[in-house]
């Protein structure tokens, strides 16, 4: 193999020592390096467009809203005026404290189901299991990934949101809150179920890859002392592991943050701040994540308050997610620096 | 209940037993495969309490094999499998009804590498402790960790920042901290596979010294390549060649007047 | 207590790999269940029609032409930025604040959300300056500006998209190659793009290709960007017929859906609620991702077997 290519390396020189002569080469060779830059800028430039992009059209937004956008709610009722608004007298404040909370509770969670399992089928991936059955997890783990958001939805919306409406709901519950919201089984809690197959694939790919890279010489000095196999892993793999299982969560959460259409089909769509003085209701609040806010509203985007409104929900998403990305990088360094790998 | 503590207890308060000439480990008839590839063949050894036993021979012959067997890690190699038997202390260790986290608890080992957990120097040295002795009280395992520390040569190097990563420690250090933790769990037969291959001739001399102190309370089965190593330290010394034990006897029967062509060639650095 | 303690955990860490499977598989028997009706020969090579009647809904020929369309286009535009990336990065790149920069810059991307790709797209190409990519429409005020919807401007957020993850991919790729084939290259006197060209990029292909098909099975199924970028009409909206090669210019700049969308709009929270559809369009988007994954897995199990 390595002698194949030193023997085409070496062709081609010859070919390129006859065209020497016309002195192209050396000029096609910087051209070429300058793509190369100019494409590496642009992919580094992106981001920043992205930001300035959503942050410019919805300036107006945040002039008007100020703190006032991520502290009141309200949402709901905001783009229904805007929608209403004459064209002369738009609506720029709006509320978006419920979507924010929307965001979180689902992705939080999702976050509660998905980690514990997703950390426990990757030790059984790991560590538990050989042969057909590690592929066979494995393989099932990779499918559940690439399932498109919009089939999760379709589930969901088919199988999951019935399933709640039909058994854990009933009349009274239904008057009762009928004040505050409708209960359908359009729900937070479809939300999160739903949420929590789409992001369980995540966790565990990340949390193999981290258990994989623990040394075997760590297991080795534990299973010598005298500790039993699964309270090695308990011990010794798992915290060795977990800057990995960390930065696998964050993608994670990331993933549940921006989660947009699934969500949107199953949650409930509308902007209602859930609230735990409800008890275990506060599960069965229909809710509206940002993300999803952006699909179900995107209507009526030819509205340019309403317009502003989706790019400012699109803004704090930015945000949240670019934090979450900044997070896994820091943990990872300190992380490892704590344990001296560095 | 308070008599597992005590007898727990008792474990660590044992006085040194005074050095008496029988056997720990009794090795008979031992052929070893991984998967169709034989590494082992016939192996007869006896291996005597409170002596320090080397191994000795060139690479790949199967030294390490060996040693494995002892404490039954050979277990986490899939394709590994044994014939013969292994006893200690009467019982067979290689059965299937042989306990190999009780044996291991027995047999405790430092490997080539040292391999410190990633964690501080104080939880690598508590969390055996606490998971073989479930019953013990904060106090005492403070105490066992100092005494172990200090068992190791190492308690005056590290006392300041035993709170910190063990990675961040020297490698000798990180040996030694591997062999102090060996040592909280009370083995009776402590297994070293090349521990100095890593280590500078200071922290070879350390941890030298330590073998040889600490064999007034301990078994010792050391694999080496150095053989001035050998020479300084061992009581009995087993010379393989791919995968025989070519010739055992004592320090002096081996270094003084070897008896086969092969181990004088290996002695003269010809093998 | 510990035996119980450690059996507990066990039995929970078992517990959620039979969930994982479980999930699985009762997803997929669950669509192939509910839509395997819908599916006829039919079905698969007809357009939809938008109507309430079942019998006249017609069939998903022209979202799965979608489908493969804004996936064709946006891995071309895809990947020769993402390669050139990833070539400076493994080849050009210095440790300097740049470069950390840049790598810090492909990280928050990646963690983007499609949502959010899809509102930039909006943004950039309803600007006047890009009409060309889609129509240019009055807007309010008498303010021209473009409409902003195509499969070309779709294809764009999902080259966006799907940037961060090849880069990645083709960059691990790119690294793989031992230095042993550059040094050789170089020693022989070829320059650094002759090098790069004929001897490290072809050795990183099956690393390339493997980037290719992940990022193709990214774009089959998001649909965020589809419903911001393409719109929510699921007939092709260019002159008809769309197919015809006098119209692929422009049925490349109007609308139209793609079979991610053809669900959404077919599911009960679309305006088309007709479930079966929705279900028969999944099994299909289904067995294209097995497809691609399968073939990905395959490129990569050969590359494993090849190099040992
Ligand atoms: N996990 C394994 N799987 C298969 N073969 C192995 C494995 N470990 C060791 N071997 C083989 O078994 C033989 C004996 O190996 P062993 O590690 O016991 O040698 P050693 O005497 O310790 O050598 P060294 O001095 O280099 O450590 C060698 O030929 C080696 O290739
Ligand atoms: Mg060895």
């Amino acid at each position: 193999m390595e002698k194949l290519l030193i023997d085409s390396a070496a062709k081609h020189v010859n070919v390129n020592k006859n065209k020497k002569g016309f002195k192209i080469s050396p000029l096609f060779d910087s051209l070429w390096e300058f793509m190369i830059f100019l494409l590496a800028a642009m992919g580094a430039l992106l981001i920043i467009m992205i930001f300035l992009f959503i942050l410019l059209k919805s300036w107006k937004i945040f002039s008007a809203s100020g703190l006032q956008i991520i502290t009141t709610t309200g949402f709901e009722e905001q783009i229904r005026q805007a929608y209403n608004a004459p064209a002369d007298l738009p609506v720029w404040k709006f509320g978006m404290l419920s979507l924010i909370v929307g965001t979180i509770t689902t992705t939080l969670g999702a976050l509660i189901v998905a980690v514990p399992a997703g950390v426990g089928t990757a030790v059984i991936i790991c560590e538990m299991s050989s042969g057909w059955l590690k592929r066979f997890l494995e393989s099932s783990t990779r499918l559940l990934a690439a399932i498109p958001s919009v089939i999760y939805g379709l589930v969901g919306l088919m199988l999951v949101v019935p399933f709640i409406s039909g058994n854990l709901l009933t009349v009274e519950m239904q008057m009762k809150y009928l004040e505050y919201f409708q209960l359908t089984g359009n729900s937070m809690l479809a939300g999160i179920i739903i949420l929590s197959f789409m992001i369980v694939p995540m966790v565990i790919a990340l949390s193999v890859d981290a258990i994989n890279a623990v040394p075997k010489e760590y297991r080795e000095a534990s299973l010598a002392l005298g500790i039993t196999k699964w309270r090695t892993i308990t011990l010794v793999v798992i915290p060795a592991a977990k800057s990995g299982i960390l930065a696998g969560v964050i993608l994670a959460a990331g993933r549940g943050i921006g989660e947009a259409i699934a969500l949107s089909m199953v949650s409930g769509a509308s902007a209602v701040l859930p609230s735990l003085s409800h008890g275990f209701v506060f599960l069965f609040t229909p809710v509206l994540p940002l993300a999803s806010a952006i699909v179900n509203k995107s209507q009526a985007i030819s509205i340019p308050s309403i317009e502003a409104a989706l790019f400012a929900c699109g803004v704090i998403l930015l945000v949240m997610c670019s934090f979450l990305s900044i997070c896994t990088k820091i943990i990872e360094s300190v992380v490892r620096r704590r344990q001296g790998l560095e | 209940m308070i008599s597992k503590v005590q007898t727990e207890q008792a474990v660590f308060d044992r006085e040194p037993v005074i050095p008496e000439e029988k056997t720990a480990i009794s090795i008979r008839k031992v052929n070893a495969w991984y998967g169709n590839k034989q590494v082992l063949f016939d192996v007869n050894m006896q291996i005597k309490k409170h002596r320090i036993m080397a191994f000795i021979g060139p690479s790949g012959c199967g030294k390490t094999t060996l040693l494995r067997c002892f404490n039954r890690m050979n277990d986490t190699i899939r394709s590994f499998r044994l014939e013969g038997t292994i006893k200690i202390n009467d019982t067979d260790i290689t059965t299937k009804q042989a306990d190999p986290i009780s044996i291991r608890r027995k047999v405790g080992m430092v490997f080539q590498q040292p391999n410190s957990f990633p964690m501080s120097i104080h939880r690598n040295l508590k969390l055996p402790i606490t998971e073989n002795f479930p019953n013990i009280d904060k106090a005492k395992i403070e105490q066992i960790i100092k005494q172990k520390l200090q068992d190791a040569n190492l308690y005056d190097e590290v006392k300041d920042r035993i709170n910190r990563s063990a990675l961040k420690i020297s490698g000798g250090q990180q040996q030694r901290l591997c062999i102090a933790r060996m040592l909280t769990i009370e083995p009776e037969i402590l297994l070293f596979d090349e521990p100095c291959s890593a280590l500078d001739p200071l922290s070879t001399n350390k941890i030298e010294d330590l073998l040889v102190r600490i064999k007034e309370k301990y078994t010792v089965v050391i694999v080496t390549h150095n053989i001035e190593q050998a020479r300084r330290i061992a009581d009995d010394v087993a010379f393989f060649y791919e995968g025989r034990i070519v010739e055992s006897g004592t320090a002096e029967n081996i270094f003084l007047v070897p008896q086969t062509e092969l181990l004088e060639r290996y002695l003269s650095g010809k093998i | 207590m510990n035996k119980i303690r450690d059996s507990l955990q066990q039995s929970f860490a078992w517990l959620s790999a039979l969930i994982t499977i479980v999930a699985c598989f009762s997803i997929i028997v669950f669509l192939f269940l509910k839509g395997y009706k819908a599916i006829s020969f039919e079905f698969l090579t007809t357009n939809p029609n938008p109507t309430f009647q079942a019998q006249e809904a017609g069939g998903i020929l022209s979202p799965m032409a979608g489908t493969f369309l804004i996936t064709i286009i946006g891995i071309l535009i895809a990947l020769p930025w993402a390669i050139a990336t990833a070539i400076y990065l493994s080849e050009y790149a210095k440790k300097n604040l740049i470069t950390s920069y840049l790598k810090i810059a492909i990280d928050v991307l990646s963690g983007v959300p499609t949502i959010v790709i899809a509102i930039f797209g909006v943004a950039l190409f309803t600007m006047p300056a890009f009409g060309f990519l889609s129509s240019m429409i009055e807007g309010i005020e008498g303010a021209n500006k473009a409409f902003g919807k195509s499969f070309f401007v779709c294809s764009m957020g999902m080259a966006v998209m799907v940037l961060p993850y090849v880069i990645k991919t083709c960059e691990e790729a790119v690294k793989a190659v031992p230095v042993s084939y550059r040094e050789a290259s170089l020693a022989l006197g070829a320059s650094k793009r002759s090098t790069i060209t004929k001897v490290v990029l072809p050795s990183a292909k099956r690393g390339i290709i493997t980037a290719v098909i992940l990022g193709m099975g990214r774009i089959i199924g998001d649909t965020a960007i589809v419903w911001l970028l393409l719109g929510g009409s699921i007939r092709m909206t260019g002159p008809q017929p769309w197919w015809h090669f006098a119209n692929w210019l422009d049925t490349l700049k109007n609308t139209g859906s793609t079979l991610t969308t053809y669900i959404f709009f077919n599911s009960p929270a679309g305006e088309g609620n007709k479930a079966e559809l929705a279900f028969g369009a999944s099994i299909v988007l289904i067995i294209i991702i097995i497809l691609l994954n399968t073939v990905a897995d395959f490129i990569g199990s050969r590359g494993a077997v090849k190099e040992e």
